[in-house]
């Protein structure tokens, strides 16, 4: 194989892994939540904009600043359930209503990035350095080697915490059916904000390495909100297997329209197949009916 | 004066975008983050032919007619997927016609706009002035209106409504909802894309950053500020919604700051409406207890 046949796929796979730790966070939100969290991209980027702070500002040791933003992110998410959603939820709002508030959220969180750090580009490459591994004659940088290490670590972890734990079985009855979790003496408030707090806590990691990876700007949060989209639509929200192939999708579709097309439209080549699926097959790859999708009026 | 004539203008080409929005989410129910886009076609479609020489009516009818098709994908993406998934196809198609403005850099300029777009003309008459340019939008914004308000009093408006509320209950009494929701994405579409070219034409200068989703997420706020399904508070929405933020001027915040806050101000109003008034100032309908 040629060098650049490696790097593409090296590349793919490791943006793939970035994106498939979106997928999972934001899948994880959704499925207890039940409606689109919009506000996950401002999440997101908070919590790179938290590592910046922990790590440049104040001088904290990496692994440590990692951990604050992690828990920044975390806190964040667990505010805005309690501050907003919780609100919508007494009130019996519908689904539309959720979604506006988190659009509003979404908007308050990105526009507020740039009143404290402006709007220019901020980088935190000299955290890593600009070297890496060398793999068959291409390159893979630390930030791209922890993503792919993680999602082997999380992916299983959040899998045998849903299907193993009481915590996961809570969180699989409140994803099915609230009302009745509530009947059944699950406490559906908690379980919702706890997914939430570790939802955007997740956020945090991906959000951390992309920003070490490559640099951070105010709009981060959107590619990252447009994976999350494409993982509902492509990757069903069922499966935590639906979220890794989604993510991983979405990094080789973007690495090999950068190579044919050129990489001003890399992210055109995701939006069209994002509609695409959507119009072709509104159930999703996987192709398992969603009640979701199919129960809605 | 002036300041005050451009004021006008702008609640124009907002109030009209307002009304239509109204109709297409307000009206049926169809939550759309696409309607920027459909703005944006009109506009860069007038923005490009006048430019070449092509008499203003003409390129607004071609606005149109390229807006009206880009509707219709979305409405066929309406009648396919519903609920969280017709938001996300809107956000595909909002962020496609992004990604084209952003990168077709021989057509749409890219980043830096199409720039030098001529004033408006209506066969030889040219509304160079600031007060002849107000004097039409708020012809185009009157005319809007009525049609706004004639489709949604009429027949078709009923079965709209009855879509939004209960799309099976429409269905059961014969009507096509595919092709009345495709019609009203195509109305609403068209009226976008006069308030496009109006805009366009108006300000002489264009760039993305007028069509991206964060307008598609203002135009939203418009409706429910006013409330769903209201033309009242659509026009309404669009005048303290427009008007709001020039206080923020008049406080002596920097240009940059400025917009920031303006879109927090617009966040945090989505976020306190849908708390605390779901409804709208004047809305019929609240988003609320949908049984799903």
């Amino acid at each position: 194989m040629n060098p650049l046949a490696i790097q593409i796929t090296l590349n793919s796979v490791a943006n793939g892994a970035a994106y498939a730790l979106i997928a999972l966070s934001f899948g994880v939100i959704y499925r207890a939540a039940g409606f689109l969290h919009f506000a996950y991209g401002g999440v997101y980027a908070w919590g790179a904009y938290a590592l910046y702070v922990l790590y440049v500002r104040l001088h904290w040791p990496l692994l440590c600043g990692f951990c604050g933003s992690v828990v920044i992110a975390g806190f964040l998410g667990g505010l805005l359930d309690v501050f907003v959603y919780r609100n919508l939820r007494r009130r019996a709002a519908s689904p539309f209503a959720f979604l506006l508030a988190s659009i509003g959220v979404f908007t308050i969180l990105q526009n507020g990035l740039p009143l404290i750090f402006g709007d220019s580009t901020l980088s935190l490459h000299r955290a890593v350095g600009r070297d890496g591994f060398d793999l068959f004659g291409a390159r893979l940088s630390r930030p791209q080697a922890a993503m792919i290490i993680l999602v082997l670590v999380l992916y299983p972890l959040v899998w045998c915490i849903i299907q193993r734990t009481s915590i996961g079985r809570k969180f699989r009855a409140v994803e099915v059916d609230r009302e009745l979790a509530e009947l059944s003496a699950v406490p559906t408030v908690k379980v919702v904000t706890a997914t939430f707090i570790v939802g955007s806590a997740l956020s945090a990691i991906p959000a951390g390495l992309t920003a070490l990876d490559i640099d951070l700007t105010p709009i981060m949060g959107f590619p990252a909100i447009l994976v999350g989209l494409v993982s509902i639509v492509v990757g069903g929200t069922e499966s935590i297997a639906g979220c890794a192939l989604s993510g991983f999708l979405v990094g080789v579709l973007q690495n090999v329209a950068a190579y044919l097309v050129g990489s001003r439209w890399q992210n055109s080549a995701v939006y069209l197949t994002l509609l695409l699926v959507l119009l072709c097959r509104p159930l999703g790859l996987l192709g398992r009916a969603s009640t979701r999708l199919v129960g809605q009026k | 004066m002036m300041y005050a004539l451009h004021l006008l203008i702008i609640v124009s080409v907002y109030g009209i975008l307002g009304l239509s929005l109204n109709l297409v989410a307000g009206c049926t129910g169809l939550l759309t983050v696409a309607h920027a886009a459909l703005f944006g076609v009109g506009a860069y479609t007038a923005a490009i032919l006048t430019k070449s020489g092509t008499s203003f009516p003409v390129a607004v009818a071609a606005g149109i007619c390229l807006s009206c098709i880009f509707a219709v994908f979305i409405a066929v993406a309406a009648t396919r997927v519903r609920g969280d998934y017709f938001v996300i196809a809107s956000f595909g198609f909002q962020m496609a016609f992004s990604q084209v403005a952003n990168n077709w850099i021989s057509l749409t300029g890219g980043p830096a706009g199409v720039v030098g777009i001529p004033a408006l003309e209506f066969f030889g008459w040219r509304a160079t002035a600031r007060s002849s340019a107000a004097v039409v939008a708020v012809l185009i914004a009157s005319v809007c209106c009525l049609a706004s308000s004639v489709i949604s009093r009429s027949q078709i408006g009923r079965v709209l409504r009855t879509i939004r509320e209960d799309e099976i209950l429409a269905q059961a009494f014969g009507h096509d909802v595919r092709l009345l929701k495709i019609f009203v994405f195509v109305v609403g579409a068209a009226m976008a894309a006069v308030a496009g070219a109006l805009y366009a034409s108006y300000m002489s200068f264009i760039d993305p950053t007028s069509f991206s989703v964060s307008e598609s997420i203002f135009m939203l706020t418009i409706v429910m500020l006013g409330g769903a399904g209201s033309m009242l508070g659509s026009v309404v929405g669009a005048v303290f919604l427009v008007i709001l933020p020039e206080a923020l001027r008049f406080v002596g915040m920097p240009a940059d700051v400025a917009a920031n806050m303006r879109q927090i101000i617009y966040g945090g109003m989505l976020v306190v409406l849908m708390i605390y008034r779901p409804r709208g100032a004047f809305g019929e309908f609240s988003f609320r207890g949908a049984q799903s």
